[in-house]
């Protein structure tokens, strides 16, 4: 077979490259190579003989040993305990569990004076992080106070919290009431409890709740491992952690992995609380309504989600209706709960925090009611007239960093008609811009404004209120999508994408004309179609796309004169051809296709682009689809074509990279399109095209961020201008390598590195140096390095004069 | 009530339990399994190596036995040699460790691979999980065993030397006398398997 020849043969030669010294390796490998591509591939190998890597060389072994250390930092190892015998003034007895953010311990104060008795048994939770930062621990102080004022028979109290050193840094710890108690849903099952009995627990339950939303806390976190029933009967709310796992699982559907960003039970949290959404007290009332569900009917309010599906519990506590609790029993139970139980019940259910129970003393009141066989206050389940006093917390960043324990303040609100306005508007300004064609900016206040949004749909001001609201929801979320992704954050960008399809589905319900309905669907169906991951979701981004194309050719049709429908014609189309391009497509002959798609898109650019004052925009966007033509038509094995594509589009951007086009275009984007030119320039076989188009692309950058784009002080910060910057070093790096190796067959060039050579070298050591600090700044960035970039330019170093 | 003190640990004929528990789809009896499965199978490569005769050695223990029937295999082995063992000794560890790190792996839980899925709230979930260490290291053993599938394509021995090298753990002339070919020979195709390998994993 070929292949199998092909590798004999460099391996004999790989073999004999290796067997010399390494400085001789190069110019045996030019001399001996039949050609640019085996010189190429040969280098490649040689260079990698030269690294270093820990898996290979260590063996299975070694593996084994790495698996085995990495699994006891990650997981809960009791054997923490022998570490922190002594944790201030506390000395360990045992552990009791694990949570969130680190062990639960019975501990006991230490006698002092040595021969006192020691103080009785606490629970102590010792948090796995550090308090690295001084913010963090100011916050931690904070909650430790506010913690401390909350005293009610039925809370867990809050004794003591400290700082604990230790060789792993300074962890914080809290000292709690220790109850000695069991689950509640343990306990209602074992004593089979009636309904009554059930309700007279849960109100009391309530009114510990009621007594910590009283003092601005939200528990966020409302369990049955939470909720404890001691031997005397009393129930207490603890913190989360603080419950022995038991063999048979007393908690429904706990998520196993505890990712720090969201700290919840999944089947216990609220809507809002799944998406990632501002928490209110109105969410502690939702997750008390699934705990009732559960204790009542023993099931899930959601049908049709197997046990640790976290993905359909997800989707279920967002969209699906919960099923009435009288339904899901029989008998004697059912009757007593038909009727005004389950109407409370589903009512803490609601997807809307508006609609829940006002508060969980009314919740308890119209428990008590029931038990006592009176009939509920019909207002209390209609929407209060008054707001609640406002509960919003800050969000994201909030909910990162008040980890010390569940419960967390609130902060008041404005009035809501004022937000509503300017939240309005704040939208509307930003859709404007996107009309005009302008990139998307920070995304911090266009988030808050589409929050504010959302969360807000009393009717307004007048009856063009949820008309404007739907379009201003869809395109909100349409922007901050495109805006997140900019920034790295792809999660995000595919929530928002999602929720702006939503809203503009939904435009049509609100009342909202046809024509601006359409828009909105398929600017957002687009976002969602950029959103989406490439290797996950095809068939989900060609729908998409599909369905967009439909809608701007309707638009087309009905509007053939205007700009706007032709330029959204022109951006599905250049989507769709990415899609493509995109390897994952299991299309038939995908690059064709592409190369289709796109090449459209380009004519219907320049069609626009063709006497209009704001041509500037339409050549802006056009030299991307360009792009993607280049590679498409590269793919399709047409290298002419693409390099005249190529050469058109760096033209192109040259004549943009001034201030004038700086709005459609930024310099930073100009950049990094003549970097990725060179790229095509350099695979479709034009090495000097390549090396011209890596130039300009510097160039263009250097302007951008008005210093020479190297490492240091001079460095741009952000890093998505760093890796572009980093890439286009690379690109220019990668050409003159190219050219060089073209220019280098001949025995006479082996002795002298050429110019090209040293260049490229020079350009790999900026591309490093750039990189050299970029790591991903949350889960799932954008802006992260290409590692095998990396290596591979690491490799080629090697083989440079200086190393 | 009583809150557990100690880890379910670690206490003697657990390995049976262990056992039991993995045929039974329990993924961290096989957490426990492996590593002793491990160990027992180089315990008596380096029997062999210090003995002069292979017979007795070659017995080979209830548990590795067990284990290896267990995965599947129905035959009874009898190894006549030394040099026989080892490959068979590679193998089974190659296979034992890429199960493991198949069952392992973030991709597979709960029991099927469901790789690509169109559901828009998983690859937000995948996204925002903080990475799993173990999960990589799970996933670069996968990554490794594919591109030797790819590498023993090319060239069957130099495939070999790997296994032995790599999962057996033996050394240049273990190796060679595995193989019954030479030192210098051996040298040459771990050199350029590792060159070889290494660019694929990286850039592949």
């Amino acid at each position: 077979m070929q292949a199998v020849a092909r590798w004999r043969r460099l391996k004999a030669l790989l073999a004999d490259a290796l067997a010399l010294p390494a400085p001789q390796r190069l110019a045996h490998v030019q001399r001996a190579a039949a050609d640019t591509a085996e010189a190429r591939e040969l280098l490649g190998l040689v260079a990698a003989a030269g690294a270093e890597d820990s898996l290979l060389d260590r063996g299975a072994q070694g593996w084994l040993d790495d698996v085995q250390s990495a699994r006891q930092e990650t997981q809960a190892s009791p054997a923490d305990a022998a570490v922190h015998r002594q944790v201030g003034a506390y000395e360990l007895l045992g552990w009791i569990a694990s949570g969130g953010m680190g062990q639960v311990y019975r501990a006991r104060r230490r006698a002092e004076p040595p021969g006192d008795a020691p103080g009785p048994v606490v629970a102590l939770k010792l948090m796995r992080q550090g308090v690295a930062d001084e913010h963090f621990s100011r916050r931690f102080d904070a909650e430790r106070r506010a913690l401390a004022r909350l005293s009610h028979p039925n809370l867990a109290r809050l004794l003591d919290a400290g700082v604990h050193t230790s060789a792993g840094g300074d962890l914080p710890y809290l000292v709690m009431e220790f109850v000695d108690g069991e689950p509640i849903d343990h306990h209602c099952s074992r004593l089979g409890l009636r309904v009554d009995q059930v309700l007279a627990l849960f109100r009391s339950l309530c009114h510990a709740v009621q007594h910590a939303h009283r003092q601005g806390m939200v528990h966020r976190d409302i369990k049955p491992a939470n909720v404890l029933v001691t031997a005397e009967g009393v129930v207490k709310l603890v913190d989360f952690g603080i419950a022995k796992q038991v063999g048979h699982q007393t908690t429904a559907a706990t998520t196993a992995t505890a990712a720090p960003m969201r700290l919840m039970t999944l089947a216990f949290a609220s809507p809002e609380q799944v998406r990632g959404q501002p928490v209110t007290v109105a969410s502690d009332l939702y997750s008390l309504g699934v705990l009732l569900h559960h204790l009542l009917t023993g099931c899930s309010p959601y049908r049709g989600v197997a046990p640790g599906d976290d993905l359909a519990l997800r989707n279920a506590v967002c969209r699906q209706r919960p099923r009435r609790p009288s339904r899901l029993v029989d008998g004697a139970r059912r009757g007593a709960l038909a009727g005004d139980l389950d109407r409370v019940l589903l009512a803490c259910l609601h997807k809307q925090p508006a609609r829940r129970p006002a508060s969980a003393a009314v919740l308890a009141r119209d428990l008590h009611r029931v038990q006592q066989g009176r009939p509920l206050r019909r207002e209390a389940w209609r929407r209060a007239a008054r707001r609640r006093p406002g509960v919003l917390l800050c969000g994201l960043a909030a909910a990162a960093v008040a980890l010390a324990a569940g419960w967390q303040q609130h902060q008041q609100r404005e009035t809501a008609a004022r937000h509503r306005a300017e939240a309005l508007r704040l939208v509307q300004d930003d859709m404007r811009h996107a009309d005009a064609g302008e990139e998307p900016g920070d995304p911090a206040g266009l988030r808050r404004a589409v929050a504010a949004l959302q969360a807000d749909e009393a009717p307004g001001n007048g009856a063009a209120w949820p008309a404007e609201r739907a379009l201003a929801l869809a395109g909100g979320h349409t922007r901050l999508s495109a805006a997140l992704w900019n920034e790295g954050h792809r999660a995000e960008a595919l929530d928002q994408a999602r929720q702006a399809v939503a809203a503009a589905r939904g435009a049509a319900a609100a009342g909202v004309a046809p024509a601006a309905r359409q828009r909105a669907l398929a600017a957002a169906l687009l976002a969602l179609a950029d959103a989406l991951p490439a290797a996950d979701a095809a068939a989900a981004r060609r729908a998409a796309l599909d369905e967009a194309r439909l809608l701007a050719q309707g638009q087309l049709q009905a509007h053939p004169g205007e700009a706007a429908p032709q330029a959204l014609l022109a951006q599905v189309d250049a989507s769709l051809g990415r899609y493509y391009l995109d390897g994952a497509s299991v299309e038939q002959d995908a690059a064709g296709r592409a190369a289709a798609a796109l090449a459209a898109s380009v004519d219907r650019y320049d069609g626009l682009a063709a006497g209009r004052s704001a041509a500037l925009r339409w050549t802006a966007q056009a030299a991307d689809a360009r792009l993607a033509l280049a590679e498409a038509w590269l793919r399709a094995g047409r290298p002419a074509d693409a390099l005249a594509m190529v050469r058109r589009a760096l033209e192109d951007s040259r004549a943009m990279a001034t201030g004038a086009a700086g709005r459609f275009l930024p310099r930073h984007a100009a950049g990094a399109l003549a970097a990725e030119l060179a790229q095509l320039a350099r695979r479709a076989g034009d090495a000097g095209l390549a090396v011209s188009a890596a130039e300009t692309a510097l160039a263009m950058l250097v302007a951008a961020n008005g210093a020479a784009g190297t490492g240091g002080a001079n460095a741009p910060p952000h890093p998505r201008d760093r890796l572009i910057h980093a890439r286009a070093h690379q690109a220019l790096g990668q050409a003159l390598v190219e050219r060089s190796l073209a220019d280098a067959r001949g025995a006479a060039a082996a002795a002298h590195p050429s110019a090209d050579w040293q260049r490229a070298c020079s350009a790999y050591r900026q591309a490093l140096a750039l990189l050299q600090p970029l790591a991903p700044r949350w889960p799932g960035d954008r802006w992260v390095p290409d590692g095998a970039a990396v290596f591979e330019m690491r490799l080629f170093l090697r083989a440079c004069p200086d190393g | 009530m009583q809150y557990p003190m100690l880890p379910i640990d670690e206490r003697p004929g657990s390995i049976t339990q262990w056992l039991n528990g993995w045929a039974q789809g329990d993924d961290q009896a096989l957490d426990r399994l492996v590593p002793r499965v491990y160990a027992q199978l180089r315990q008596m490569a380096g029997r062999l190596m210090r003995a002069e005769r292979d017979d007795h050695v070659l017995q080979g223990t209830a548990l590795v036995h067990e284990a290896f029937m267990r995965m599947g295999q129905q035959r009874q082995q009898r190894w006549e040699s030394r040099r026989q063992f080892f490959g068979w000794m590679s193998m089974t560890m190659r296979r034992i460790l890429v199960e493991h790190a198949r069952q392992r792996s973030a991709l597979c839980r709960g029991g099927g691979c469901e790789i690509g899925s169109l559901d828009l709230l998983q690859a937000e979930a995948a996204e925002a999980l903080p990475a799993d260490p173990a999960a990589e290291l799970h996933q670069s053993l996968l990554d490794l065993d594919q591109a030797l599938q790819r590498l023993e394509a090319l060239d069957e021995r130099q495939g070999r030397v790997v296994e032995l090298r790599f999962f057996g753990g033996l050394s240049v002339e273990q190796t060679a006398e595995a193989l019954q070919c030479s030192v210098a020979t051996v040298k040459r195709d771990w050199a350029t398997a590792r060159a070889w390998l290494l660019r694929e994993l990286r850039l592949g």
